[in-house]
């Protein structure tokens, strides 16, 4: 049977000859380079004589230099690549790493010097730094502890110097095209942006290595807003960390508004009309951003109360505690006290950013005596802090404050500072109180506090407290915690002598675990 | 149905209904989850160096100062049921300070670890369950 030739037959030469006319040119070029090295060195060796020391007059030509300017060698070609780059870098991290673990500080600093530079190198041949890094830490494998690579420190380092040296990558790029941005060329630097949020979701490391470059950096505008909103609405799937995408949010307020893409009006604006939404992240930056604004403070606080919603209460108070001037903060979390009527750990933090605030709010009530809740709080954020004036609001309030739960959350502060004699004795003083000593459930707050004290090591405070403390009532749940708490810490002949009568049995306390 | 006795008997259940209201808080034990609060961040934070003429801010190895763990626990909340939250068990909060193992100002900051101190507690939660308000005896 005949056939006709098939199109491609008919066609293929046609083919074939244009490709030989398309790859022409690059065969041209490729052959002039062969020959213009293989001429080079003789074309050198006659251009640039050895250095010889010549004596001339002035203004007389030295031909020899001249025609060496004139026809520099070629310059040597670095063939290391970027990730060959990075690697190197990791592994003089780990080589600094190792020499300052061994407290060599010359040679940690050498090591590190070595590392500077070949950062400036890196960051000097690749322009595009930022979007090779990207790439690699989108490719990074999973830490160790996610199942990827293997489940050794070695393994682990590794991940870690990698992400590290990605991150810098990414930050000095940021910051490099900052300079062109600033000029009015934004394109680039923008660019970079939207890449990063665009590589953030891919893994761990790149939620990591993307959140360090962008949070609280001044990179985040208002061009990519729909991005940042596209990772809450991630974060909400729960496919996205929450708490970055919440900061990144933050961030992009704190941008916008820094650099006039939006007034404070238009943010308010915004955050009244989040404030009543679903989306926590939303939620969250909604209520930071009325709150650093005097006018709508109030707002929140009355949102917040109608509300309800004791979880977004202790988010406001934690954010109050860190961000707001601490007289502000202090005022908040007392119009906060119906809805979250203690919350230590937003005092814990206002007590190290400003304890004399603390300490001035706590004297005030005291002597008013009001507010008993809230002067646990304050003694608890002051009390709790290394300082003299810690100490002092302390024992204040063991000596002084004529509610019993105060005095226990002195008695917390003062165990704490690891001094057996102070903490022996603020334990004492709490058990002559007879309504401290006559209640199981204070008692139990008693055997946790006695917890800190079992850190001093101090074998006869344990003892002569654990004595006492195990003649009076305690709930069986406490009484199990303070006989381990006596076991951990007494010579086994003396833990076990003289157990006290049994505690309430109507309280019927189920076991504790031991710390 | 002999209705002289329904006076009495709605005497009575005003009786029970007010003895019983008298004491009773009207709460009920809410569980709350387990938190971990951050302090604020402490010398490990980062550095700033100068490198090929860009100057960088590195937030590399975040150390807070502390941080706080709160055990799941229970609170009282308002109810419209004669029931109040009985507390069961205490528990503490504690608190774990950071500190930075060293502090080399170097570019790479691997081994730059914050060490825990002593765990120490400084509060505490309770456990509670729900039950019915006991009647006044007389």
């Amino acid at each position: 049977m005949n056939r006709t030739q098939p199109t491609w037959r008919r066609l293929a030469p046609l083919f074939l000859a244009m490709a030989l006319v398309a790859t022409l040119p690059f065969l041209l070029e490729r052959m002039r380079q062969h020959r213009t090295t293989q001429t080079a060195p003789q074309a050198s060796s006659s251009s640039a004589p050895a250095p010889v020391s010549i004596e001339t007059a002035p203004g007389e030509v030295e031909l020899g230099r001249e025609a060496a300017a004139a026809n520099p060698p070629p310059a040597a070609v670095d063939p290391r690549t970027f990730a060959m780059l990075v690697d190197e870098l990791v592994a003089i991290g780990q080589r600094t790493a190792a020499l300052a673990q061994q407290d060599d500080h010359a040679g940690a600093t050498a090591s590190d010097q070595e590392a500077r530079a070949l950062f400036a190198i890196l960051m000097e041949r690749f322009d595009d730094a930022g979007e090779r890094a990207l790439d690699l830490g989108s490719s990074l494998p999973s830490a160790p502890a996610e199942g990827g690579v293997p489940d050794d420190a070695a393994a682990a380092e590794a991940h870690l110097g990698h992400r590290l040296v990605l991150h810098l990558v990414l930050a000095a790029e940021c910051t490099r095209r900052e300079t062109t941005a600033a000029a009015g060329a934004r394109e680039r630097k923008d660019g970079l942006v939207r890449a990063i949020l665009d590589v953030l979701p891919v893994s761990a490391a790149t939620v990591e290595i993307g959140s360090r470059t962008l949070i609280d950096q001044p990179h985040l505008r208002a061009t990519h807003e729909p991005q940042v909103l596209g990772l809450l609405r991630l974060a909400s799937e729960g496919a996205f960390p929450r708490s970055v995408a919440t900061h990144l949010l933050v961030t992009l307020w704190n941008n916008v508004q820094r650099f006039g893409e939006r007034t404070s009006d238009d943010l308010a604006r915004l955050a009244l009309l989040w404030l009543g939404g679903d989306d926590p992240s939303q939620r969250t930056a909604a209520c930071r951003q009325l709150l650093l604004d005097p006018r709508y403070r109030d707002l929140v606080v009355s949102w917040l109360r109608e509300r309800g919603d004791r979880d977004v209460a202790a988010e406001i108070a934690g954010i109050a505690a860190q961000e707001l001037p601490p007289d502000n903060a202090l005022a908040l979390l007392r119009e906060l006290t119906p809805l979250l009527p203690s919350a230590p750990n937003a005092y814990l933090v206002l007590g190290f950013r400003a304890p004399e605030a603390l300490a001035d709010a706590y004297r005030a009530l005291l002597a008013s005596d009001v507010q008993p809740r809230m002067r646990a709080d304050l003694v608890t954020g002051v009390g709790m802090t290394t300082t003299a004036l810690g100490l002092e609001i302390a024992q204040l309030a063991l000596q002084n404050d004529p509610s019993p739960d105060v005095r226990l959350q002195a008695v917390f502060a003062l165990t704490a500072r690891r001094d057996p004699v102070l903490g022996e004795a603020a334990l004492q003083q709490a058990l002559d109180d007879p309504r401290i000593a006559n209640d199981p459930l204070r008692l139990s707050a008693v055997v946790l506090a006695l917890q800190n004290l079992e850190t001093t090591g101090d074998v006869n405070a344990l003892h002569r407290i654990g004595q006492r403390l195990q003649a009076m009532a305690l709930g069986d749940a406490s009484r199990q915690t303070l006989a381990g708490i006596l076991a951990r810490g007494l010579p086994t002949s003396v833990a076990g002598v003289g157990r006290g009568e049994t505690g309430d049995p109507a309280q019927g306390e189920p076991a504790q675990g031991s710390r | 149905m002999n209705w002289r006795f329904v006076p009495t008997l709605l005497s009575a259940a005003f009786l029970l209904a007010s003895l019983v209201a008298q004491d009773c808080p009207r709460e009920k034990a809410e569980s709350r989850p387990a938190s971990i609060h951050n302090g604020p961040p402490g010398n490990c934070s980062g550095i700033e160096y100068d490198v090929g003429g860009i100057r960088v801010s590195s937030k590399t190895v975040a150390c807070p100062t502390f941080v706080i763990f709160t055990p799941p626990h229970d609170v009282a909340t308002a109810s419209n049921k004669e029931t109040y939250a009985h507390v069961t068990a205490s528990l503490p909060i504690t608190m774990i300070k950071f500190d930075c193992e060293r502090e080399y100002l170097i570019i790479i900051p691997l081994g730059l670890k914050c060490v825990a101190g002593a765990t120490q507690n400084v509060g505490f939660v309770r456990l509670m369950e729900t039950r019915p308000c006991p009647v006044a005896q007389s």
